[in-house]
């Protein structure tokens, strides 16, 4: 339980008991009358020695008692007074009338009046210090429990959510919480007045409270919580309006510290989020220099080993070394283009509409990836297809990157087959391999052109940035690319 | 890529040769490096992975080691660390030029020295020397870094016949750097050998004493040749001829 629910419990000594209920003073009435009777009655059927006449202040003094603790402070003093004059009326001389014929009787009714106004004030204190007591013990129940599921909320709507039935409960009548979003319980009218209130509630920082004698006010108190958000509250009546009210500010605090947890849970998360897309991106660009540092390293180093070992090296090594800068001056040429390709189609200028044949684009760009890769086992399975308006050379780049990307990931043979569907044309790129990392198919399904954590080469990258850049799709399932083309654009 | 020995003509001459542990991922790096190394008179050996790189250091126990930063299974800095527990193998780290923070971590746990890439094979070469010629015996008086004869017992250094007058503080900075002539000493281990571990991060401080050593050692302090800036790593005494 928080601060806020023990603030609202200040005892007040000095405060006037509750004002009685009429029911309450009816009963006292009845209570007092019933005594009396009762009492006239026994004297006639009894007995004189069994009922003396000393003991008739006792029995009222029990009626006044019984309604001070049945009814509180005021009833008890009015039970006295009440018990006072059918004491007087009844059996003191003469009888019948409220005249009182002797100075002992006298002394003695005054008497009967002071202790009974004593026991009545101090039987009806107790009986208002247990109603307070239950009052609170009930307020103190009801935000405990609140805590508890405001802590498990989750969201904003959960919070409210949570505190509306607490609301209720202390209120004890209609409740609600108006929210930028609406109002909750949902559905709820709110006729524009109320409204007013408490937008005029949120300006001020202040409670608005409803209509009440001598106050012109809307049907329900309008209380601020935060910001754009205010509790709505049936008006507390009854004698326990005042602890109430101070239990429905606890709650309104409690409400409020929620939401700012959900705030600064939502920030954090938020900024958790960017750095993880910081620190990704920072990867990418790691293995894209990477990628470009590698072939780098591997020109220079040769070449400068063919100028200054000139003569020691023999002459397979030298050949070699040859080889090593013509392969990789072309793995560093298919980087750059890549790149290139990648800046290029990030940039949103149209495809060209060519007329142009897929399965001449698949069966020229499988003979470059046959050329490029030496063993490559590539198997071809055309359908018959249409001829599509689209832009041939990034479709012949895309199908030979998924290609080129299969062989040096996959397991051979790669597989490669076009089909029709609809009112598109598919091309299936498939090898024996392991199968795409799940961040990369991750990363395919999503709108991120750059390349994702951990991939290298942008090979793959480029082909997805090309099947969007056709209005198409490339996709990922069951051991294959799927390169989705639309027949018309 | 596994173990690999690169074995030309079995001469004589071939088995005195030192033999050198080339640790890299990319094929195409240990390709060329095995070619210009065994040109350059070397026996080479390859490893592709850190646990590859350390049982070849058990098994073929090599003279030296280049050894890649980026290695797929461990970080290279964690096979450094590893082996310097049980061995004083000279290491050279390759690593991307600007990766300093890389580098200096690399060098501060032990390892003798790096080249980055992208390097011309003759970078390499030089540092394999350095790192291959025999320690100086400690037995040694005097001690050269190019025209400066150093005499470490009577606290002299002498250019040309003639005598320099240095402060302790220099004098000691001079001497760490003559020690290991063509070696790289990082701005950590310059501080804690001469002023102590307390003062590790005073990077400013060491600028300036090296400053004023060069005032007095350099022909022009402005194109220094016997101590040379490697920027943001350290300084490095001029090689020995």
């Amino acid at each position: 339980m928080d601060q806020s629910t023990h603030e609202f419990m200040p005892d007040q000594p000095g405060r006037m008991p509750p004002v009685p209920t009429a029911l309450g003073l009816l009963w006292t009435l009845a209570l007092v009358v019933a005594t009396g009777i009762g009492t006239k009655c026994a004297i006639w059927l009894l007995p004189a020695h069994l009922l003396p006449a000393d003991v008739l202040p006792l029995v009222f003094l029990v009626a006044v008692l019984l309604s001070a603790v049945a009814f509180g402070f005021w009833c008890g003093l009015f039970a006295a007074v009440l018990a006072f004059s059918a004491l007087n009326y009844l059996f003191t001389e003469p009888l019948y009338t409220f005249h009182i014929a002797q100075v002992a009787d006298l002394v003695a009714l005054i008497e009967f009046l002071l202790v009974a106004a004593l026991s009545g004030f101090l039987a009806g204190r107790l009986h208002d210090r247990a109603e307070a007591a239950r009052t609170r013990a009930e307020a103190l129940a009801v935000l405990g429990d609140l805590s508890e599921t405001l802590a498990e909320a989750q969201t904003l709507t959960q919070a409210l959510q949570a505190a509306l039935p607490a609301l209720g409960r202390l209120c004890q009548g209609p409740a609600v919480f108006v929210t930028p979003e609406g109002v909750l319980p949902a559905g709820t009218k709110l006729d524009p007045s109320t409204l007013v209130a408490a937008e005029r509630a949120l300006r001020s920082g202040q409670a608005q409270p409803a209509a009440a004698p001598g106050w012109e006010g809307t049907c329900l108190t309008m209380l601020p919580v935060t910001e754009g958000i205010v509790i709505g509250h049936a008006p507390l009546t009854g004698r326990d309006g005042q602890w109430r009210e101070l239990a429905i500010g606890a709650l309104a605090r409690q409400t409020r510290l929620a939401l700012q947890r959900l705030e600064f849970a939502a920030r954090a998360r938020t900024e958790r989020l960017r750095a993880e897309a910081e620190a990704a991106r920072s990867a990418v660009l790691t293995s894209l220099s990477h990628d470009l540092r590698t072939p780098l390293a591997t020109i220079l180093g040769a070449a400068s080993a063919l100028k200054e070992l000139d003569q020691q090296l023999p002459p397979a090594a030298r050949a070699d070394l040859l080889a090593a800068i013509e392969e990789e001056a072309a793995r560093l040429n298919a980087h750059v283009s890549n790149l290139m390709q990648l800046s290029r189609l990030e940039l949103t200028s149209k495809p060209r509409q060519d007329w142009v044949d897929v399965n001449d684009l698949v069966t020229a760009a499988t003979t470059r990836a046959r050329r490029a890769v030496q063993g490559a086992d590539v198997q071809v399975k055309l359908a018959d297809l249409p001829m599509i308006q689209s832009e041939g050379g990034l479709i012949e780049q895309a199908v030979f990157n998924i290609i080129d990307n299969a062989l040096a990931h996959g397991k051979l043979p790669v597989s490669v087959s076009t089909s029709e569907t609809g009112d598109s044309l598919q091309i299936c790129i498939a090898d024996q391999g392991p199968g795409l990392p799940v961040v990369m198919a991750d990363w395919l399904a999503g709108p991120e052109l750059r390349p994702a954590l951990g991939q290298s080469g942008l090979g793959l990258a480029v082909a997805k940035g090309i099947a969007h850049h056709l209005g198409g799709n490339l996709a990922w399932a069951d051991g294959a690319f799927t390169l989705t083309l639309p027949k018309t654009s | 890529m596994g173990r690999r020995r690169f074995h030309s003509d079995l001469t004589e001459d071939i088995m005195t040769r030192p033999l050198i542990l080339i640790t890299d991922d990319e094929a195409q790096i240990l390709r060329f490096l095995g070619h210009a190394l065994q040109a350059a008179g070397y026996n080479t050996c390859t490893a592709a992975t850190g646990a590859d790189a350390l049982r070849m250091v058990a098994s073929q126990r090599p003279d030296l080691m280049v050894l890649d930063l980026g290695l797929p299974d461990m970080d290279g800095k964690s096979v450094i660390e590893t082996l310097r527990q049980t061995s004083d193998l000279p290491i050279i780290v390759l690593s991307a030029r600007d990766q300093e923070m890389e580098k200096i971590m690399a060098l501060d746990l032990g390892a003798d020295d790096f080249v980055g890439k992208p390097f011309a094979i003759g970078e390499l070469l030089a540092r394999l020397r350095v790192c291959l010629r025999p320690a100086r015996k400690p037995a040694e008086p005097l001690l050269r870094l190019g025209p400066l004869v150093i005499d470490l017992a009577a606290h002299r250094v002498m250019q040309r016949g003639e005598d320099l007058h240095l402060t302790p503080k220099e004098f000691d900075l001079l001497v760490a750097l003559a020690e290991t002539p063509g070696r790289v000493m990082t701005h950590r281990q310059l501080l804690t050998r001469i002023w102590g571990p307390a003062h590790v991060e005073d990077v400013p401080y060491l600028r300036v004493f090296i400053g004023q050593l060069r005032q007095k050692v350099e022909v022009d302090p402005t194109r220094p040749e016997l101590i040379v800036t490697e920027p943001g790593v350290g300084y490095r005494g001029a090689a020995s001829g």
